[in-house]
């Protein structure tokens, strides 16, 4: 290893010797906002002497005669003539030409690369600023979709306000699914969570280990590389002051069909209430009236037609609708009335100035949410900043800041049975009505226990403080204003994530820079829970098993730091051009987290504090620290501009291998590209851009701090009478332990016809991805319960499609349409464990024996997420129907199905992805976006069908049979579902009628009616937008150098989804959906102006 | 001359390069990877603690005691309706891979010599629930091979006399919150286990001369429990350590008290009624879901598992009791092993057990009644039910008495989920799954099954000992 990376070095060295001259004119090349023109192309005029501009616009020329005109020229810029008579440095802005759409588009790599993406031999996509700030989604994830191909959004409904959603690039990469894209910000390592989309000038995304070879093991899984907007000169002495207002209003858009026929309850018909004593005597006015069950948490009582009935909120006193009875009435919109109505307000102003021998921008951006669900919201304020200055003609420094403080508080938990969509969607009375529920979520019994809709009935009264809990307490549920009033949970963190640097030009082709890179993290939650929830009948119904009042708290502190050294080379030599980046990146991470709760209740009620607990205090600490010494080198060899190679290569050093000679990771990369229109231009002029490129590279991963050699012993946090206790640990580490390896190769081609009118990519990617750490069970006889050791390979095939068209082009009507497509033609799981004929169950996180399962039982609440060897990624296996070979249900003879432990539903991976955008201008000043983006195939399972039918909540519980009749009709007066299949035994067609209960209880066990396809087309984003005409607004002109105003829509249209009672957009996890919150539709209206 | 400084810089920057590259020191990162929390060095007392912490559970396994009856489930009835049960392989990497650390820890000779005693005391259990299992290639490394029972049971006795045998009681024994640091007690726990080993061989070796009632003796000889004071219990502190009983009522309320078992008191008019449970209104057994969740429904005051001041977060659970000790000398005299008075040891057995519970002890008459006096008519059957008495809620131990004789007689769950399981349970089967033996021993797996009788791996086939 140490000679390989010697040989690269001596290259280097080698390579930098060539040059030997003295320089005259040195200058900047920008556009009329000031922005850098990379690359642009400066000749002197009649000769052949010229130079090309690096990556920030800067150029150099030598022995220049005096008074000699220069040329410079960009692609779609018109070119300039500038007689340099006695200058030595220059300052050169190019306008504009008419077709700006030549111009050239720069992906940004790693530390601080910048290259043309015309030239470029890899994967790479760009976003540029205006087309990822359609809406101005705050979020980066979501601000994506659609946009890039070969990318899957997996988000989450727009009430969770502290998620960010996930991207999935091209299909799973892990056998747990798909792992993490390195975010970098200004070439620092970010989360997606830090990142001002407001402030984001464009952003790279380097698909896969061959584009992204250059961060070494962090980059095994892509990079997306943003850059951050910088000061341009120009104006108002350079001074420019941008602000961003933006307000969005989002609402419920997508609820499952709920059913509003019948009320809540177990029984159908309601029962007679008669007083007696022993009973409050206020509940004479109830004697001889009806009441329904209060306590079963489903939606099998009486149908609901207007019938005289006791309601829940009727026994307690002290409030205005006690002791009365009430209409037994549907009220269909109670879940929706429950969902607040989420107002976001944005903000961001920006001062920057810009000279020519420095720049300097601050952004300064706040975004208060006030949320969808009842007590949660969110409040951020983000300062960031960035500035350079020349301090000599050779010595630049430069930082970049992001400095973010973020509260919020809510519980954003919506999986299975949770306080709000949990229970409207799996177990809710249909004929609650929300606005009672509101008005009465403090209201108490005489003895303090809180009233909920969900409580026992008469018979368990007795005037007894247990007698009043056992009837008027909460069954399994609380009030649902009362259930998130009595659990707050808070999350806040503060981080501060910058760099300094130093470059010093040490020649006109080479620069060296020194950096400092630094990420602080502090965080902390608090967990609140009340007293009162020792209420519960059922405390195991209660939240989080702080059940007689909790509070935990948690703070998590970690520093990281990056010190980089790099040297950057470039020189044309005849008609080579090299480019040479390399240097070190030393990193190292120290985090340290500590959790505290109490256990057991609180001794002075609602107290939040650690030293209120009446047990133990459950606490827990962890610190790691890892170290890692990398070296690169990036090449980039180009020959007539035409033909490109690029070669990376890295090396690091971990501290969280083994210790040996062998503790090092060797990252690679090789890409290839060829602009044959360059030698067409004459025959086929049309071809603006033909260009077939290939690349390959191999990453291979670290492994996390401490995760080798693992713990050999561990200690109990809490003593038992003075005891302390320790455990041995059964789960061991292979002493050859290494990291996953990713290694891909694509090939493309890039077409640009009729300057740029229409363009379109092709890439074809194949992706490798083996030796995960896999933890491999061994029999727990042996006394090992599980290995942790290389093993396991997927493998992925794919086509990402991207057209660009602009159809329309006339005087004041203008048409883009960017389109893109991801299509998977394969994602396949070649092993798991080294062993053959085995599986990945995400259910255990084990690696177990393949299907077929003679003896493996599944999970009777869900199917299991598996890796099975020889198929997609991500089966759901689980409790199905069985059925003949034509695919005919096998019945039992009283109607309900056989069941097969072992049925394979399919892939949970989308066969296609992708997006369409299109922009309209109007009159120049009116620009329409209308973005859809859609997905094609893939599965999920919904918890909430199962349940929600189960219970009698969603509307397959109350259809109309074949008959004419409700299903929950007796099956002797027509009722029942209408089942066909075939008999068991005897294989001959069947057909009976079901009890709805029955078929819907019993079919618990088999999942096949609630696993649907994930397929959608949404139109996702719209925004209309006005260039507000400021130089006719009078005086106004003197401040206002621009302003624009924007309607937009977010979620306007789910277009296409084949199942619509969720989002399928917004799956909530990745085999499918728990209770998920509601999927949201928003309006905005921004309004930017800048002076 | 400027441009050749430069280029000395440039050599420097590369040199500098390569010479960081080429040392050593880049890879070396000295103990950067060594976890502060990790522990090399054990406390074997703290492992000890940690084993007993959960030791008692094998006393309150839950699916047993709804089999024999003592208690009915009141919510989501399985095992009461023959669910197939599974039994996986956890203690193996769980207690008794730590009970072997302070084996092989050899940090004192009481500490060795309790954790001898107690990993004989979690095989038992183990052999007991599935037959054949691992044993004498228990936790070396490699998936085990199976003992056959037969073989464990011979091994366990011996590994209990030398257990008993290598106490020393140097005052080091430390971290026993089982027996609190007691080592007299530690050797009547290893006779007692022996004695009641030897007891369940009855049905292979019946005979007075043979290896069980050898063994039986010379258990007795070596000293029993015999007192209260001497039983084997955990006793709970509260707090973070509260009663199983206490913190299953609290969270689910689960189980009831049985009517099968409130009969039998009943029949007896037997005082610890008061004890076993909340009401009189026992909990209806065996029903599917829907029926006992009416019957729940219309019956609030149904009797919960223990009387609510028998189930406090501090009571502590019973493991091996001088009442279950006395009635198991009053089984061997009626089946003739020993000369000793068979009526005297159920007396003794039985007020032992009233003393447990504090229940006041029952009048002369109680053991004149034909259903209990030993008067050679039933005189097994009476024992044994005595010893199901006193042995409750220890659904473990009443399920071998059960399993040995026959007695009490139990009627089988009228709901049962399965057609093909309709019947008590006379074992667990090996749990399935991708962890499981099945997967990962299939050959030491198959080895145990084929001893079974019949051959298969069902919770009504019958172990060595139960043939």
């Amino acid at each position: 290893m140490r000679k390989i990376v010697s040989l690269i070095v001596t290259a280097m060295l080698c390579t930098v010797m060539v040059f030997a001259q003295n320089r005259n004119i040195s200058g900047v090349v920008t556009d009329a906002s000031g922005k850098a023109i990379p690359f642009a192309s400066i000749t002197v005029k009649g000769t052949k002497i010229g130079a090309t501009a690096d990556n920030e616009g800067r150029f150099a020329l030598n022995n220049i005669k005096s008074g000699a005109i220069l040329v410079i020229s960009s692609a779609g810029f018109n070119p300039k003539e500038i007689n340099t008579e006695n200058l030595t440095t220059l300052s050169i802005e190019l306008p504009a030409s008419s077709d700006a759409s030549l111009k050239e588009v720069i992906v940004t790599t790693g530390y601080g690369i910048k290259k043309s993406l015309r030239s470029g031999s890899t994967n790479t996509q760009v976003v540029t600023s205006e087309q990822l700030n359609t809406i101005r989604n705050p979020n980066i994830n979501e601000a994506l979709a659609g946009k890039v191909a070969g990318i899957q959004l997996r988000a989450q409904s727009g009430a969770k306000l502290t998620s960010t959603g996930a991207i999935r690039l091209h299909g799973a990469n892990t056998l747990t699914g798909s792992s993490g894209l390195l975010y970098v910000l200004d070439g620092n390592r970010v989360s997606p969570d830090d990142i001002n989309t407001d402030d984001i000038d464009d952003v790279s995304l380097l698909q896969g280990p061959a584009a992204a070879a250059i961060f070494g093991p962090d980059g095994a899984n892509g990079a997306m590389v943003i850059t951050s907007k910088k000061a341009k000169k120009g104006g108002n002495g350079g001074l420019g002051i941008d602000v961003s207002l933006g307000v969005r209003v989002d609402n419920v858009y997508i609820l499952p069909n709920y059913q509003n026929t019948f009320a809540g309850g177990d029984f159908y018909d309601m029962k007679k209430y008669t007083w007696q004593t022993g009973h409050p005597v206020e509940w004479k006015a109830l004697d001889g009236k009806y009441y329904p069950d209060y306590s079963e948490d489903v939606s099998w009582g009486p149908r609901m037609m207007g019938q005289e009935y006791i309601p829940w909120y009727a026994w307690y006193g002290g409030h205005s609708r006690a002791y009365q009875t009430d209409k037994l009435i549907p009220h269909p919109d109670n879940a929706r009335d429950y969902y607040e109505t989420q107002i976001k307000n944005f903000n961001t102003v920006t001062f920057s100035k810009a000279t020519d021998a420095m720049n300097i921008k601050l952004t300064y951006s706040n975004v208060d949410v006030d949320g969808l669900i009842y007590t949660t919201w969110l409040k951020r304020n983000q300062l960031t900043g960035n500035a350079s200055f020349d301090l000599s003609n050779r010595l630049t420094a430069a930082i970049n800041f992001n400095v973010i403080g973020q509260k919020s508080s809510g519980d954003f938990n919506d999986a299975y049975a949770n306080a709000s969509s949990g229970s409207f969607n799996q177990w809710f009375h249909r004929d609650l009505d929300m606005g009672i529920i509101k008005e009465l979520k403090d209201l108490k019994t005489t003895r303090g226990y809180q009233a909920s809709w969900n409580h026992a009935g008469p018979e368990t009264y007795s005037n007894t403080p247990a007698g009043e809990k056992a009837f008027l307490g909460p069954y399994y549920w609380q009030n649902f204003y009362s259930a998130y009033d009595q659990c707050i949970q808070l999350n806040n963190f503060s981080k501060i994530i910058g760099d300094a640097s130093l470059t010093y030009k040490i020649t006109k082709d080479l620069r060296i820079r020194g950096n400092y890179r630094m990420t602080d993290i502090n965080s902390y939650g608090e967990l609140r829970v009340k007293s009162d929830v020792t209420d519960m009948t059922f405390p195991s119904q209660a939240v989080f098993g702080l059940v007689k009042g909790g509070y935990r708290s948690n703070t998590n502190i970690s520093h990281d730091e990056h010190i980089e050294v790099v040297a950057v080379f470039q020189k044309n030599i005849k008609d080579f051009n090299i480019g040479v980046t390399t240097g070190w990146d030393f990193h190292r991470v120290r985090a340290h987290a500590n959790s505290g709760s109490t256990s057991d209740g609180f001794n002075t009620p609602n107290l939040f504090t650690l030293a209120n607990s009446k047990g133990t205090i459950a606490s827990n600490d962890f610190r790691f620290l890892q170290k890692d010494r990398g070296f690169f080198a990036a090449t980039t060899y180009s020959w007539r501009k035409y033909l490109n190679a690029d070669i990376t290569v890295r090396n690091d050093w971990t501290s969280t291998f083994p210790p040996g000679d062998n503790n090092n990771i060797f990252s690679k990369s090789f890409g290839l590209s060829f602009i044959f229109s360059d030698l067409l231009k004459d025959q086929m002029p049309w071809l603006t851009l033909g260009k077939i490129r290939g690349s390959w590279g191999e990453v291979p991963q670290s492994l996390a701090a401490y995760q080798y050699p693992g713990s050999l012993y561990t200690q109990g946090a809490i003593q038992w009478t003075g005891n302390f206790q320790q455990f041995t640990n059964s789960a061991r580490v292979d002493s050859a332990i290494r990291g996953a390896v990713a290694t891909d190769r694509n090939v493309g081609i890039d077409l640009a016809f009729m300057k740029n009118r229409i363009g379109l990519s092709v890439t074809y990617t194949e992706r490798n991805n083996k030796n995960f750490p896999v933890r491999i069970p061994i029999s727990l006889t042996s006394g090992i319960s599980s290995l942790l050791t290389n093993a396991g390979e997927i493998n992925f095939k794919g086509i990402d499609f991207t057209l660009n068209v602009k159809p329309v082009r006339i005087d004041n009507f203008s048409w883009e349409i960017n389109a893109n497509l991801g299509r998977t033609l394969s994602n396949k799981v070649i092993d798991v464990d080294g062993k053959p004929q085995s599986d990945w169950d995400g259910s255990t996180g084990n690696p177990v024996t393949a299907p077929p399962f003679t003896t493996v039982e599944t999970a009777t609440f869900g199917p299991s997420l598996r890796s099975t060897e020889g198929q997609q990624w991500g089966i759901l296996w689980g409790n199905g129907i069985k059925r003949d070979a034509q695919g005919n249900p096998l019945l039992n003879t009283d109607g309900t199905y056989v069941y097969d432990k072992n049925v394979n539903f399919g892939s949970v991976l989308p066969d296609f992805t992708g997006g369409v955008q299109n922009t309209f201008t109007i009159f120049k000043d009116f620009t329409v976006n209308v973005n859809i983006d859609f997905s094609k195939g893939g599965i999920f399972y919904s918890t909430s069908t199962k349940w929600g039918n189960h219970t009698g909540v969603l509307i397959g519980s109350a259809t109309t049979n074949d008959k004419g009749n409700s299903i929950r009709d007796a099956v002797a007066d027509g009722g029942g579902i209408h089942v066909f299949g075939v008999d068991a035994v005897t294989l001959k067609p069947v057909d009976y009628y079901v009890p709805a209960r029955d078929y819907l209880n019993g079919s618990t066990n088999t999942f096949d009616n609630d696993i649907f396809d994930l397929t959608f087309v949404k139109l996702r984003e719209v925004a209309v937008g006005y260039n507000i005409p400021v130089t006719k607004l009078g005086n106004l002109n003197k401040w206002v150098k621009r302003a624009n105003f924007s309607i937009t829509a977010n979620n306007l249209w789910l277009i296409y989804a084949k199942q619509k009672d969720f989002d399928p957009s917004e799956i909530s996890n990745q085999s499918g959906e728990g209770g998920q919150f509601p999927g949201l539709r928003g309006v905005g209206a921004n309004l930017k102006i800048s002076f | 001359m400027k441009m050749k400084n430069n280029l000395i810089k440039i050599a420097f920057f590369f040199m500098g390069l390569a010479t960081l590259t080429g040392c050593k020191k880049i890879k070396d990162f000295g103990d950067t990877n060594v976890n502060p929390a990790d522990i090399n060095d054990p406390s074997t007392y703290a492992v000890l603690t940690g084993v007993l912490t959960g030791i008692s559970g094998w006393a309150t396994d839950g699916a047993a005691t709804v089999w024999v009856q003592y208690a009915s489930e009141s919510q989501y009835p399985g095992n009461g309706l023959y669910a197939v049960p599974q039994f996986g392989m956890g203690t193996y990497t769980g207690s008794l891979l730590n009970l072997k650390t302070i084996i092989d820890q050899n940090k004192g000779a009481d500490e060795v010599a309790a954790a001898r005693v107690l990993t004989q005391y979690i095989y038992w259990h183990l052999t007991d629930a599935l037959g054949d299992i691992p044993y004498s290639d228990a936790l070396k490394g490699a998936a085990a091979k199976y003992d056959k029972q037969e073989d464990i049971y011979k091994g366990m006795i011996a590994e209990l006399k030398a257990a008993k045998a290598q106490f020393v009681d140097n005052g080091a024994l430390k971290g026993d919150i089982l027996n609190g640091n007691n080592v007299a007690k530690w050797k009547l726990f290893a006779n007692s286990l022996r004695a009641m080993m030897a007891l369940q061989l009855s049905k292979r070796y019946p005979g007075a001369a043979e290896y069980a009632a050898t063994e039986f003796k010379a258990a007795l000889a070596d000293g029993v429990i015999e007192t209260n004071a001497n039983n084997i219990q955990l006793v709970f502190p509260g707090g973070d350590y509260k009663n199983p009983y206490f913190l299953a009522h609290e969270t689910n309320r689960d189980n009831g008290e049985s009517v099968f078992i409130y009969n039998l008191l009943n029949g007896f008019g037997d005082g610890r009624q008061a004890a076993f449970g909340s009401s009189n209104v026992p909990v209806i057994y065996g029903v599917k879901e829907a029926t006992i969740n009416q019957w729940i429904k219309d019956n609030p005051n149904w009797s919960r598992l223990l009387a609510d001041n028998k189930r406090l977060a501090t009571t502590p659970v019973v493991m091996l009791s001088a009442a279950q000790l006395y009635l198991a000398r009053a089984e061997a005299a009626v089946r003739g092993w020993t000369a000793e008075d068979k009526t005297a040891m159920l007396t003794a057995g039985v007020n032992a057990s009233f003393g447990q519970w504090g229940i006041a002890l029952p009048a002369a008459g109680y053991f004149t009644q034909s259903g209990v006096i030993l008067d050679g008519t039933n005189d097994l059957k009476k024992v044994c039910e005595q010893a199901y008495l006193a042995s409750f809620p220890n659904g473990r131990a009443g399920w071998n008495i059960y399993r040995r004789t026959g007695y009490p007689v139990l009627t089988p769950a009228p709901d049962p989920l399965n057609a093909a399981h309709t019947t008590i349970p006379r074992r667990y089967t090996f749990a399935l799954g991708g962890s499981s033996e099945y997967s990962l021993n299939p050959e030491g797996i198959a080895s145990s099954i084929a001893t079974l009788s019949p051959a298969s791996d069902e919770q009504e086939s019958k172990m060595w000992w139960d043939k």
